[in-house]
């Protein structure tokens, strides 16, 4: 019995990840029948990059749905969502990124498959990992509020044209479970597979490429990561420097100078490894 | 100092939350034309001929600009294509001109084209003004003429409720039959065309 127990301490953050992932895409009859659940619990976004098309989904993505509001002729909406991700960014920053993200898990489970060479950050990672606030800006805020049709509507263009977290949950499923949207399907949904080929091939060999380069809602949530209710802190009575926490990190974060950098997605590897126990969760209160 | 801030980020996203637009408390307004939406004072034209498994059956609803619209909208086509649109629906825009002209010229050979707007009602086929209004904006900038209905509570339940995808087009006989696939997702009108002209060669 203790050795279960130890097993499921040690893999906590993978079991939520899983547990999560399920609760929020429990709409089976979507799977069933090909289709896509509409009702009123879709008023409300899940945090993580997990799209509103997926046949099992019960909730929306705030990247699409912030790309909807802001594309939409009148702006007055977007403050609901907006209002969602600050509390979301607030209470948990990239947290969500680590525990509650279906994509995130994905390349999680990619990144343990063997290969003969695996990498933490891909070269140029210094300056390509500013890339994703690019994304953020030029994607989902800017082509969908200024690109309009003849009537003032916007391109939700992050989904439409990039999101491979959208094209795994959403687009391939129903594609495959749907003879006329199979139908519809042309050059865009070809574009759309074959960044999720690459990015699931790159995942492989690095960690969590998409994450660290290209995720807008990511890039969000990372400026929330030294203020968030849920950050880390490191006890400098008992860090050594030692350097085993950077050495862990699969982003070789100095985590006892940053422990609340951007590019922490909260995993907990470093708290696990930490000799002097140095690295832990900010207590709400000493 | 960081645990002040983080407090303050809460209490200001929780107060972005609460503060919703007033413009988006859509009040539906039932529709003032008392034939549609009420099942059991349908007029039913019985000079038209409806098949038992027609897609819309027998109905009464309006068009955008409140003229009633019912079953024999299909009666007087040999092939009549539906366009089911949003007016949140970029793609369903994007196509309706090719649509527009398309009605324009296939008039002669017995094809015709009607929309409808699937995000206008509720599932009573009460009104939101917002997208009444949006929608009339598009058929005006689109520079489309033909009808565009909105659904009853009829037409709501017999298929508008489950559209999920849009825009969603199917053709329909002059009884109100399906002919073929459902076609998801906007073409050029070139595309339309080659679909349109396969139809009318079998209908033939």
């Amino acid at each position: 019995m203790g050795k279960f127990l130890i097993k499921i301490k040690k893999n906590i953050r993978l079991i939520i990840q899983f547990a999560f992932l399920a609760v929020t895409n429990g709409y089976l009859k979507g799977f069933a029948g090909g289709k896509i659940y509409t009702g009123k619990l879709k008023m409300f976004c899940v945090p993580g990059l997990n799209c509103y098309s997926c046949p099992g989904a019960l909730g929306s993505c705030p990247m699409g749905a912030l790309q909807s509001t802001l594309g939409s002729r009148d702006y007055s909406f977007a403050f609901y969502v907006l209002g969602i991700l600050m509390l979301f960014g607030a209470v948990g920053g990239r947290f969500i990124c680590g525990f509650l993200c279906p994509f995130g898990l994905l390349q999680d489970l990619l990144y343990k498959i063997p290969f003969f060479k695996k990498f933490k950050n891909i070269p140029g990672n210094r300056f390509l990992k500013y890339f994703k606030y690019v994304i953020l800006a030029v994607f989902v805020i800017l082509i969908p509020m200024f690109a309009v049709d003849i009537t003032g509507l916007g391109t939700p263009a992050f989904c439409k044209y990039i999101c491979p977290s959208g094209t795994f949950m959403a687009g391939i499923p129903l594609t495959f479970l749907n003879e006329t949207i199979r139908d519809a399907a042309g050059f865009l949904y070809t574009w759309k597979v074959a960044i999720l080929i690459i990015t699931i091939l790159v995942s492989v060999v690095f960690y969590r490429p998409f994450c660290k380069y290209i995720c807008p809602l990511g890039a969000f949530y990372s400026l929330f990561n030294s203020v968030a209710v849920l950050r880390y802190e490191v006890d400098k009575n008992k860090c050594t420097d030692c350097g085993a926490c950077q050495k862990k990190c699969p982003c070789d974060i100095p985590v006892m100078k940053k422990p609340n950098s951007t590019d922490c997605i909260r995993c907990g590897k470093c708290i696990n490894i930490c000799p002097e126990e140095a690295i832990d969760i900010k207590k709400l209160r000493k | 100092m960081k645990k002040i801030i983080s407090a303050v980020l809460v209490v200001f996203s929780l107060l972005l939350l609460v503060a919703c637009s007033q413009q988006n408390e859509n009040t539906p307004q039932t529709p003032d034309n008392s034939l549609s939406g009420q099942a059991d004072e349908t007029v039913s034209n019985n000079d038209v001929t409806v098949a038992d498994d027609a897609v819309f059956g027998r109905f009464n609803a309006t068009d955008l600009n409140g003229n009633h619209v019912d079953e024999s909208i299909f009666a007087k086509n040999k092939i009549t294509m539906v366009n089911l649109w949003g007016t949140f629906c970029g793609p369903c825009i994007y196509e309706m001109p090719f649509l527009g002209e398309i009605s324009k010229e296939y008039a002669d050979k017995g094809v015709g084209v009607v929309g409808i707007v699937i995000d206008m009602t509720d599932n009573e086929g009460n009104i939101f003004e917002a997208q009444h209004n949006d929608a009339l904006d598009i058929v005006a900038q689109t520079k489309v003429e033909y009808v565009n209905i909105v659904p009853s509570k009829e037409l709501m339940e017999r298929k508008i409720s489950s559209v999920f995808s849009v825009p969603e087009t199917i053709f329909i006989d002059s009884e109100g039959k399906q002919i073929g696939q459902s076609y998801l997702g906007a073409r050029s009108k070139a595309e339309w065309k080659k679909i349109i002209d396969g139809l009318l060669g079998e209908v033939e």
